[in-house]
């Protein structure tokens, strides 16, 4: 029976077209095959990028907060989680001016605040007329509170430096009538004051004059930052309720 | 992906013995052709290695074995019904080939196999245990009743070396 069974067996062979066919068939499958470990791995692979970008792009990118810096030249600052600039605008001409001589890009908020004021095209707008005015908006409230923290402590010892709080739907309605923030606020409430003002009067205006057209009466008191206040601060030459009086 | 020249070695050492296995299992040529090439590049996506030539045959034949099983439980194959004919062989079989197919594809599934590699390979029951993965005692016994139901059908006298 054994030699009965391998005879039977030894017709069987595999045929020369089987095999060059089987040959064929796995070389085709060999240039389109991407075994399911390779797939995995890269699938996991362009999962850990999109991972990495996307939190990439979260913190170092996407901003959390801003910043309105004005004097007479209005900047906004757009800030990062991590506290750095990472966009500003010039608000008007001579902000624009001012941004093209400074690099300020992912510098620290507050390094990048100070060294726009400490420029020499700066130095012109910071007289005795000008306070500057620093507005916080932040994402929330621990984001501004902390930056508004910051830049209080920085601006402590000079006067003529404002830092507040600002909020979002305000610095919306800024932005729809292409004003800065501070300046927006104040012509927010000159109209609310019922004094008669148009936003392109607003606009041109400078902060001082807005506070004046407000309260005449209170006019801002020097930015301190050229140690040259005073002479509107209470040397009774100017200050005084009622029309001026002859001394 | 093993290389071609790898692929093609191998089928030309071990073409004929997937071919057999094949044989007694699958009834069509479209069928067997599916579960050749199947085999074939199951050993060309293998990502181990062969201890020696034996291990590798022994791995081929597993693979063959159990790809004809998948095959056979199939959706396709449970629920149409094939004329039980013998496959298309190279060489043209004589009565008693035919006779001999008849009978050894008659057999239970797990014994063909047996027998295959005990008549035909010349392996050992212990040898047949380790390459189909199956308890030595078991295919003792498969082996005996395959044994058994071959004289019935092939009328033979009792002349097999016995292990």
């Amino acid at each position: 029976m054994k030699k009965e069974i391998k005879d039977a067996f030894n017709t069987v062979h595999a045929s020369d077209a089987l095999k060059q066919e089987t040959l064929s068939f796995i070389t085709s499958k060999s240039k389109n095959h991407s075994s399911p470990r390779t797939s995995i791995r890269l699938a996991l692979t362009c999962a850990l990028f999109l991972f990495v970008g996307t939190l990439g792009y979260r913190i170092f990118l996407l901003p959390v907060s801003a910043i309105s810096l004005e004097v007479n030249p209005a900047f906004e600052f757009q800030v990062n989680s991590l506290g750095q600039v990472i966009s500003f605008q010039a608000e008007n001409e001579e902000a624009q001016a001012i941004i093209e001589s400074v690099s300020v890009q992912f510098s620290k908020y507050s390094d990048a605040i100070d060294t726009i004021l400490t420029s020499d095209e700066m130095k012109p707008y910071l007289n005795d007329d000008n306070s500057v005015f620093l507005t916080v908006i932040g994402e929330n409230e621990n984001v501004e509170n902390e930056m508004l923290t910051c830049l209080n402590k920085q601006y402590d010892q000079q006067e003529g430096v404002h830092c507040s709080a600002g909020n979002q739907e305000t610095a919306q309605e800024a932005q729809e009538l292409d004003l800065p923030y501070a300046k927006y606020t104040l012509y927010k409430e000159l109209t609310e004051n019922g004094i008669s003002i148009s936003v392109d009067d607003a606009r041109s205006m400078t902060m001082r004059e807005l506070r004046l057209a407000l309260d005449p009466t209170n006019a801002n008191q020097g930015n301190g930052l050229n140690n040259g206040s005073g002479q509107n601060g209470g040397n009774g030459n100017q200050n005084g309720n009622g029309p001026k009086q002859s001394n | 992906m093993r290389s071609e020249q790898e692929i093609t070695k191998a089928i030309n050492l071990y073409a004929d013995t997937v071919r057999r296995i094949c044989f007694v299992h699958v009834k069509n040529e479209a069928d067997t052709q599916d579960v050749f090439q199947n085999v074939f590049l199951k050993y060309a996506t293998y990502k181990g290695t062969f201890a020696s030539p034996e291990h590798e045959k022994a791995w081929i034949i597993r693979v063959t074995v159990n790809e004809c099983n998948d095959f056979l439980k199939s959706f396709f194959h449970a629920r149409v019904v094939l004329m039980d004919v013998l496959p298309e062989s190279v060489t043209p079989l004589t009565p008693r080939n035919e006779e001999v197919f008849h009978a050894v594809c008659s057999l239970d599934k797990k014994n063909k196999d047996c027998v295959y590699l005990y008549y035909y390979e010349g392996y050992s029951a212990k040898e047949i245990a380790e390459v189909l993965k199956q308890n030595v005692n078991t295919v003792y016994t498969n082996l005996s009743r395959a044994k058994q139901k071959l004289h019935l059908l092939l009328g033979d006298d009792e002349d097999e070396e016995r292990d």
